[in-house]
C-alpha cells in the first residue's frame, strides 16, 4: 500500500478527533451537563446514523465480502435479513421494553431479565453467557482491524494486531469526546461513502451489473444461484430460514442490542430514526456481499477471500479513495469494539461483580473489574488472534447464533407473554445456547440441513412455551410483573397512532397514581 | 379534608385548562373534565462528578430524581422551583427510604455517565441531597379515557380506566 494510503488514513482519524473535540467543545461548561443530560440537539437522523455504525461491524467488510467471494449471491439471504432487522426488532419489543424497563428500574439488559424472571440464575447465567459470547465477537474486530492494518501499512500481521487492539483500547477508555454522537454520525457517512464507492469502481471495472452477472454465468453459473456455488444449499431452507434469521429476528436475542431500547427517547423520535436506519440499511447492507460477489471476477486468484473488498479497493481506486475505505473499515471495526467492550464492562461490574460477588462495591471497585475485563479480553483476543486465527465470518455467526438462540424467546415472551416464567426462560435459555453451541460444534448442518441458528430459536421456543405452561402452578409469575406488563400495553381507547405520542417516561407515574386509584376505591 | 401544606414544586408551565386541550386534542372530547390534581413526591440530589474531557477532567453538577414512590432513578433536566400551598390529600405517600434512594441515585448517575459518554472511567460522584420535592400531574377524564398530563411538559401518559 502507499504511503498516501497511510496519509488518507491518519488524516481520517485526525478529522475524527476534531470533530470529537469541537462536539465537546460545544458541549463544554455550562452545557457540558446539558448535554450529558438530555443531548437534546441530536436528531432522529443522528441518532439512526450513530446506531447503525455502532451496529455494523468490521464482519460486513470481512465476512460478508468472503460469503459473496466463496457463495455468490446466495449471500444475499443474510442481506436480506439485516435489512429489515432494525425496523423488526423496533415493531416488536421496542417500545414495550422501553417502558417495561424503566418501570422495573433495571439499568441493564440482563437486570431487566432478572427483574421480569424474578431469580439469581437467570441473571447469573444470562450475565456469565454474554460476558463469553461478546468476548468472541471482540474477538473478531481484533482480527478485522489487524488484517486491514497489516493491509494497509504493510507492517507484520502480529505488530498490525497489536496496533489495532491498542487503538480498540484507547478508543474505549477514551470514550467521552472520541465516541460522541456527532463522530458516529461521520463514521456512519464515510462507510457508506467509502463501500458505495468501490460498489461503483467494480461495476464500473465491469461494465454494469448485467455485464458482472454474464461473466459470471461464464464462469461459474452457480455463482448466480440463490443456493450457493455448485447448488451447495439447494432445497436447504433449513440452511436458508437460519441466514435470514440471525440478522433478522435475531437482533431481538442479542443482550447488547436490544439495550438500545432502554435508553430510546420518545417513541416519535424513535420511529423517525427506525425510517432513517432502513434508508441507511437499504444502501450499505448488500453493497460489502456484491462487492464480494464481483470480486470473483476482479480477482479470481485472491487467497484470502476475507480481503475481497480490501483488495478490489486497493486495485480499483486512486489511493486516496482507498484510504477512505480503510478508514471506513476501521470505523466499522472501532465503534462496533467500543460498545461491546463497554457492554461486557458493564455487565461483568454490575450483573455478575455487584450482583454475586461484592453487592457494596464502590465506584472504583466497579471500574477496576470493568476495565480489567476489557484488558483480559483483548489480552486473549491477541493471542487467539495470532496463534489460531478463525475467520471472522465463523466467529460473528458462532456468537451471533448462539446470543440469538439463547435470548429471543427470553425477551419476546417478557414483553408479550404474561405466562413465560422463570423455570420456563431458564431453561429456553440454556437450551437454546445449547443447541445452537453443539450443531455448530458438531457439525450438524450437514446431516440435518438446519442452521444452529434455527435449531437454537426453535429448542428455546418449545422449552420456554412448555415449561412454562408446565410449572404454572408451582412458579406463577407474580402478580407484580403481571401488572406492570398491562401498565406496558396499551392502556384506554387512545387511537394507536395517538399512544406513540405518549411520554413513556411517564409510566412509572401512570403506575403508581393507578396503585393509589386503586386503593382508595377499595377502601 | 382540607388540610394543606407548603411544598417545594416544580414549576408548571401547564395548569388544569391546558391538561383539557391536551386530552381534547388527542381524543376529540371537548367535554373532558380534571378528575383531580396529583401532587408527585421525589427525593431530589446534586450530583457532583469529575467527568474525563480532551484536556483533562471537568467538574459538572447534574440534578437526579429518585421517584418517592417506585425508587427509580433519573436524571433531569433543569428546572425552576417554587413553595406552594398544596392540599395534602393530593399528595401521592412515599414509599422509599432515604438511604436507598441514595444508592438509587449514585447508581443511576454512574450507569448514565458511562453510557452517554461511551467511557470506562471513574466519576468520583458524590451525592448532595436536596430532600423532597414535587412535581404536579392533572388526571383528566375524558368520555372514554383517563389520561396523566404533566404539569411541566404537558406530556401524557393513559391511565386504567378501571381505577376512575
Amino acid at each position: 500500500m502507499s504511503t498516501s494510503v497511510i496519509f488518507f488514513l491518519v488524516l481520517y482519524y485526525v478529522v475524527v478527533l476534531g470533530i470529537g473535540y469541537w462536539a465537546m467543545r460545544l458541549g463544554a461548561g455550562e452545557d457540558l451537563e446539558g448535554y450529558l443530560l438530555g443531548g437534546r440537539k441530536v436528531g432522529p437522523m443522528t441518532t439512526a446514523l450513530t446506531l447503525q455504525s455502532t451496529s455494523m461491524s468490521g464482519y460486513m467488510f470481512l465476512g460478508a465480502g468472503a460469503l459473496g467471494f466463496t457463495q455468490g449471491y446466495w449471500a444475499m439471504w443474510f442481506a436480506a435479513g439485516d435489512i429489515g432487522g432494525g425496523v423488526l426488532n423496533l415493531s416488536v419489543i421496542g417500545r414495550r421494553m422501553r417502558k417495561l424497563s424503566r418501570m422495573f428500574g433495571a439499568l441493564t439488559s440482563i437486570e431487566y431479565l432478572e427483574k421480569r424472571y424474578p431469580s439469581p440464575a437467570i441473571r447469573f447465567f444470562a450475565g456469565v453467557l454474554t460476558v463469553f459470547l461478546l468476548g468472541f465477537y471482540v474477538l473478531a474486530q481484533l482480527i478485522a482491524g489487524g488484517k486491514g492494518m497489516a493491509l494497509v501499512t504493510g507492517i507484520p500481521y502480529p505488530f498490525a494486531l497489536a496496533i489495532a487492539a491498542g487503538i480498540i483500547l484507547i478508543y474505549t477508555f477514551m470514550g467521552g469526546y472520541l465516541a460522541v454522537a456527532y463522530t458516529d454520525f461521520f463514521q456512519s457517512i464515510v462507510m457508506l461513502v467509502g463501500v458505495m464507492w468501490v460498489v461503483v469502481a467494480a461495476l464500473s471495472e465491469l461494465g454494469g451489473l448485467t455485464a458482472a452477472n454474464n461473466a459470471l454465468n461464464d464462469l461459474d453459473p452457480t455463482l448466480l444461484s440463490v443456493w450457493g456455488k455448485d447448488l451447495g444449499f439447494q432445497g436447504q431452507w433449513g440452511v436458508v430460514a437460519g441466514a435470514l434469521l440471525i440478522f433478522s429476528a435475531g437482533y431481538m436475542g442479542w443482550p447488547h442490542v436490544v439495550t438500545r431500547h432502554m435508553a430510546m427517547s420518545r417513541p416519535a423520535t424513535a420511529r423517525k430514526a427506525g425510517m432513517w436506519a432502513t434508508a441507511w440499511n437499504l444502501l450499505f447492507v448488500p453493497a460489502p456481499y456484491l462487492v464480494g460477489i464481483m470480486a470473483v471476477l476482479i480477482l479470481p486468484g485472491l487467497d484470502d477471500p476475507e480481503m475481497a473488498i480490501f483488495q478490489v479497493a486497493g486495485k480499483l481506486l486512486p489511493p486516496a479513495v482507498t484510504g477512505l475505505v480503510m478508514a471506513a473499515i476501521m470505523a466499522a471495526v472501532m465503534s462496533t469494539a467500543d460498545s461491546l467492550l463497554l457492554q461486557t464492562g458493564s455487565i461483568a461490574s454490575r450483573d455478575l461483580y455487584e450482583r454475586f460477588i461484592n453487592p457494596h462495591a464502590s465506584e472504583r471497585q466497579m471500574v477496576t473489574v470493568s476495565r480489567g475485563l476489557v484488558l483480559a479480553i483483548a489480552a486473549i483476543g491477541y493471542v487467539v488472534a495470532l496463534y489460531e486465527p478463525p475467520t471472522v465470518f465463523s466467529i460473528v455467526i458462532f456468537a451471533t447464533s448462539v446470543l440469538g438462540s439463547a435470548f429471543l424467546p427470553a425477551y419476546v415472551c417478557a414483553v408479550w407473554w404474561k405466562k413465560a416464567n422463570t423455570p420456563g426462560a431458564l431453561v429456553s435459555m440454556v437450551s437454546g445456547a445449547s443447541v445452537a453451541f453443539a450443531w455448530q460444534y458438531l457439525d450438524y448442518v450437514e446431516t440435518t440441513q438446519i442452521a444452529p441458528m434455527l435449531a437454537g430459536v426453535v429448542g428455546s421456543t418449545v422449552t420456554m412455551i412448555v415449561v412454562s405452561l408446565a410449572t404454572q402452578k408451582i412458579a406463577p409469575v407474580p402478580s407484580c410483573i403481571k401488572e406492570v406488563m398491562d401498565q406496558a400495553a396499551v392502556v384506554g381507547p387512545i387511537p394507536k397512532r395517538l399512544l406513540f405520542a405518549a411520554d413513556d417516561g411517564l409510566s412509572p407515574e401512570a403506575a403508581a397514581i393507578d396503585a393509589a386509584g386503586n386503593r382508595r376505591q377499595s377502601r | 379534608m382540607t388540610d394543606r401544606e407548603q411544598l417545594v414544586v416544580i414549576h408548571g408551565s401547564f395548569n388544569a385548562t391546558d391538561a383539557l386541550c391536551v386530552a381534547a386534542s388527542l381524543t376529540g372530547d371537548i367535554k373532558a373534565k380534571v378528575e383531580s390534581e396529583i401532587i408527585y413526591p421525589y427525593y431530589c440530589f446534586d450530583a457532583r462528578c469529575s467527568v474525563p474531557i480532551l484536556t483533562g477532567r471537568q467538574q459538572v453538577t447534574l440534578v437526579c430524581l429518585v421517584d418517592a414512590v417506585n425508587g427509580l432513578g433519573a436524571t433531569a433536566d433543569s428546572f425552576e422551583l417554587k413553595k406552594e400551598s398544596v392540599l395534602v390529600e393530593h399528595v401521592l405517600a412515599t414509599g422509599v427510604a432515604e438511604l436507598t434512594a441514595v444508592d438509587i441515585a449514585h447508581r443511576t448517575v454512574t450507569h448514565h455517565l458511562g453510557s452517554k459518554l461511551r467511557t470506562i472511567a471513574e466519576f468520583n460522584v458524590t451525592m448532595q441531597p436536596r430532600g423532597f420535592i414535587y412535581k404536579g400531574f392533572w388526571v383528566v377524564r375524558t368520555s372514554d379515557a383517563r389520561l396523566l398530563v404533566d404539569s411541566t411538559t404537558a406530556g401524557w401518559h393513559p391511565l386504567k380506566l378501571m381505577a376512575a
